[in-house]
């Protein structure tokens, strides 16, 4: 009898995982997302029934049918959904096109529990995004922002956990005490940004205990000396063009912050307070936008206008270069070649004269047949192994192989550095692989050269687990593939740039194992070749300032001299193929960006190893590196 | 047991190893591949193939020349036509009996056939080596290639035998019933039969094509299945004749 129980009990069908699951969603910054850009995608899951696990998936289809260059991308992260739990995972997704749908679905082992469908036609903009992150602003601050881009009111918690994330966002607007409570991978993301470029406008209120956060302090390091009442801010007449009167009383915050700008100051009162961290900047408002008498000023409009103008200080140092020449050079310079046909040629001919001659011995003397037969053996059996020893099995080995290109800027005396990496992968047998930059998440998307005939890359899986971030994919035979990363990294480069009356020097630690090589300094509109930076050491660069105006100052032809200079011709390397390909775009792009900046010096220079490592699970493919370093100093005048 | 295939070389021997025309035909076979092999050799970098996502033909190419001679020779060989041309056959135009229809099959012909048509096929071993690795094939295809190889000139060989068997050496339908199998079988069956075809195993073979493992056994069963339908044709025929020849 007990045992019939317990044969129904068994056999009973367990309720399905999918009816105790359910999802919710928050596409972009509420609901709204810019094509072409990375756009936040949270997604919250709650389980009411047994423990599981599995993988969570959103699936982003680019490309249209006409082109025939439709296209999925999977980001998937793995959760895990104990008895009635409910959990949120942040993905950044890169959405190229709002014709096909969004899918996000919760996978175990090939079967889907939760699907969704999203479609992006009624999200999409056209404009950058200006963003209001509070969970409560009245609508008026919404209306009265710049018409150029979109306004949204994001609530804090759905705001990205990746820098990337904000990359549509042209202006964000949160009060510190939003700040304070974001999470922590959310304020990593939302520092990174503005030391990478970011726009943060920020305001204290009447609790200014936030400010005193230790995080926020780290960024913003305000000094609360109080609070003042006020009835004007007249010195915003010459901020923005109208000042701000009120019949009522307003507070203010006094406050000090060190290393920043007063922008606008009310008597010795820092109204409108601008702060550069990294290359991004923070602009601190000691009064509360979303109070009156601020929130029913009519000279809003004005305002915002003013703050958003001042964006454009913002000047990131990258020198922009183009993707296909990069990989134009990576195509020359494929880990793995064809034996040379010269050396192809010397060996069957070595082969078929050695045949010949012991074949005419064999025929021609029939005493030594059998020795002869031996020869021919032993002859056949040579060429046989040294064919598999130095072609087959080298072919053999190298048949997955890769190479990288970095592009490192950097902006200022020890700053983070912003890495442009491509990684090109080839293969010329069919190999499945998993490759991974690391913990730090970084925007990862394939790129395709204009020379290559297919329109699409392999399928592949930007996976997301305990150890960061991982490309899941697989190569044809004879096909490749590549990538773009985005990323931020210690520069690897430190120092500082002095000038006095003779002098302009450079102090320069390089912390690399490899030497910088080929080095170019582009100072007061003149490029100058200085000796190549040792690896691991501390050294001074000192150039006379005398010399330096006898050099010629730099005009667009003078490009070919400085490439014929780094020789580049002379042997087919990846460096000087690279030299060959990029140096003009780069000099060029550095001689237009900092032409007008007297004050800061440039240094390019080349460094042939790896800055970012690829990690591979369970093969271990050839290589070559190659990495440019793009550096702007300011120049310090001694006294 | 007598093995003078290894150094006979008188009439009674179909195609003895130190023959001055296997020795001749084999070299030029080499030189014939090698040529192959150094004009499809790929001029542009390895990057541009695997821009276009093409492989080389280089494996496909060398090892469907190196088919196409082997199989030849190996029928030639088979059908007599390698038999050194001494004073009894200029002068008497009449077949003389070889070792191999002399003999019993199973003792002797088949042991000469399994041993020549390897020794034939090891003078293109580096060449198809070089050809394996432009091409970047595996070890498991190159050998599987070779034993394709090997296969169709040992069915070849057998077929040639059978032909000479039936119609003798000096026959003209022997002559050209030898050649038209050849070219049915390599060529023909690629339109009508290609599952049995050999160059179009090859041609599998060198793309990697998903389930040519299941093709390549099918093909070397079907292969290995009719070439021991003709071992004991062969075998049968020969002691037809040795018997025919005691009691004669």
């Amino acid at each position: 009898m007990l045992f019939t129980v317990i044969v129904i009990i068994g056999a009973a069908p367990l309720p399905a995982i999918s009816a105790s699951l359910s999802m919710e969603y928050s596409l972009g910054l509420n609901g709204r997302f810019q094509l072409h850009t990375w756009t936040p995608v949270t997604v919250v899951i709650e389980n009411r029934g047994r423990a599981t696990r599995g993988i969570l998936e959103v699936i982003v289809t680019s490309g249209s049918e006409y082109h025939q260059n439709v296209f999925q991308t999977t980001y998937a992260i793995d959760v895990d959904l104990p008895h009635n739990s409910r959990k949120r995972y942040a993905f950044t997704v890169l959405i190229k096109s709002f014709t096909h749908e969004m899918i996000i679905r919760l996978k175990q082992n090939e079967s889907i529990h939760i699907s969704q469908s999203v479609d992006l036609r009624s999200h999409f903009s056209e404009k950058s995004f200006a963003v209001v992150a509070d969970d409560f602003v009245s609508p008026d601050i919404l209306a009265v922002l710049p018409k150029t881009i979109d306004p949204v009111n994001v609530p804090p918690k759905f705001l990205p956990e990746t820098w990337y994330g904000y990359d549509s966002v042209k202006l964000l607007i949160m009060k510190t005490d939003s700040i304070r409570r974001l999470r922590e991978k959310q304020f990593q993301a939302l520092t990174q940004w503005i030391k990478q470029g970011g726009y943060l406008i920020t305001a204290g209120s009447l609790n200014y205990g936030s400010l005193s956060d230790k995080r926020i302090q780290g960024i913003l390091p305000i000094n609360v000396l109080g609070q003042r009442r006020l009835f004007e801010l007249k010195s915003l007449n010459d901020f923005c063009g109208r000042s701000l009167h009120s019949f009522e009383s307003f507070l203010v915050l006094n406050v000090r912050m060190e290393n920043s700008d007063v922008l606008a100051r009310e008597s010795d009162i820092p109204i409108i307070i601008q702060k550069h961290l990294g290359v991004g900047q923070i602009v601190f408002l000691a009064f509360d936008y979303n109070t009156q008498p601020f929130s029913n000023w009519d000279g809003r409009g004005l305002f915002w206008e003013k703050v958003l103008s001042m964006r454009s200080w913002i000047d990131p140092p990258r020198v922009s270069v183009d993707n296909n020449k990069i990989m134009d050079a990576m195509l020359a310079n494929v880990p793995a070649n064809f034996p040379n046909s010269q050396e192809v040629f010397m060996l069957i001919s070595a082969y078929l004269g050695l045949l010949w001659y012991f074949m005419k011995k064999l025929r021609t003397s029939a005493e030594r047949r059998w020795r002869n037969s031996c020869f021919i053996i032993l002859i056949v059996f040579i060429f046989s192994l040294i064919s598999y020893w130095r072609f087959f099995y080298p072919t053999n080995t190298k048949a997955f192989t890769y190479n990288s290109f970095c592009q490192l800027d950097v902006s200022g005396p020890n700053n983070v550095a912003s890495a442009k990496y491509i990684i090109g992968l080839y293969a010329l047998k069919k190999s499945a692989y998993r490759l991974g930059f690391g913990s730090f998440s970084n925007s990862i998307t394939h790129i395709l050269s204009q020379r290559a005939k297919k329109k699409t890359p392999e399928p592949y899986i930007i996976h997301e687990n305990h150890i960061g971030q991982q490309i899941i994919s697989f190569l044809d035979k004879w096909d490749h593939n590549f990538y773009s990363v985005t990323s931020k990294i210690k520069t690897p480069v430190v120092g500082k740039a002095l000038r006095d009356n003779e002098h302009l020097t450079l102090a320069i630690e390089n912390t690399l194992p490899h030497q910088i090589v080929d080095c170019l300094i582009y100072y007061n509109r003149r490029f100058v070749f200085i000796n190549d930076i040792r690896a691991n050491t501390r050294q001074h660069i000192k150039l006379k300032l005398a010399d330096l105006r006898m050099t010629e100052m730099f005009y667009e032809e003078q490009a070919e001299h400085i490439i014929n200079r780094l020789n580049v011709q002379a042997t087919s390397s990846y460096l000087k193929t690279s030299q060959g390909n990029l140096t003009e775009d780069v000099i060029l792009g550095i001689h237009a960006k900092f032409r007008s900046k007297r004050d800061s010096v440039v240094l390019m220079g080349w460094v042939q190893g790896a800055i970012i490592q690829p990690k591979f699970e369970q093969i271990y493919p050839g290589s070559k590196s190659l990495t440019l370093i793009n550096w702007e100093l300011p120049v310090e005048i001694a006294s | 047991m007598k093995y003078y295939y290894l150094t006979d070389e008188s009439e009674k021997s179909l195609a003895p190893f130190f023959s001055k025309t296997v020795l001749s035909a084999s070299f030029v076979s080499a030189v014939f591949l090698g040529v192959v092999l150094l004009m499809i050799w790929p001029r542009q970098p390895l990057s541009d193939f695997v821009l276009a996502n093409e492989e080389p033909l280089a494996f496909f190419l060398v090892f469907t020349a190196a088919l196409i001679i082997s199989a030849y020779i190996n029928l030639c060989c088979g059908c007599g036509d390698m038999i050194r041309r001494g004073y009894y056959i200029i002068n008497y135009r009449t077949d003389m009996a070889t070792f191999e229809k002399e003999i019993d099959f199973l003792r002797y012909g088949l042991i000469e056939f399994l041993w020549h048509t390897l020794i034939l096929l090891l003078p293109f071993l580096p060449l198809l080596l070089l050809a394996a690795s432009n091409s970047a094939a595996s070890f498991t295809i190159f050998i599987a290639a070779v034993s394709i190889l090997y296969a169709v000139s040992l069915f070849c060989r057998i077929f040639g035998f059978v032909v000479y068997l039936i119609w003798g050496r000096m026959n003209t339908l022997g002559y050209i019933v030898a050649r038209a199998f050849l070219v049915a079988y390599l060529f023909g069956t690629i339109f009508l039969v290609p599952f049995i075809n050999p160059i179009n195993l090859l041609s599998l073979l060198s793309k990697s094509t998903y389930g040519v493992g299941y093709r390549f056994v099918f093909n070397m069963t079907v292969l290995t299945a009719i070439i021991l339908l003709l071992i004991s044709a062969s075998h049968i025929m020969v002691k037809r004749h040795i018997l025919k020849e005691e009691t004669r």
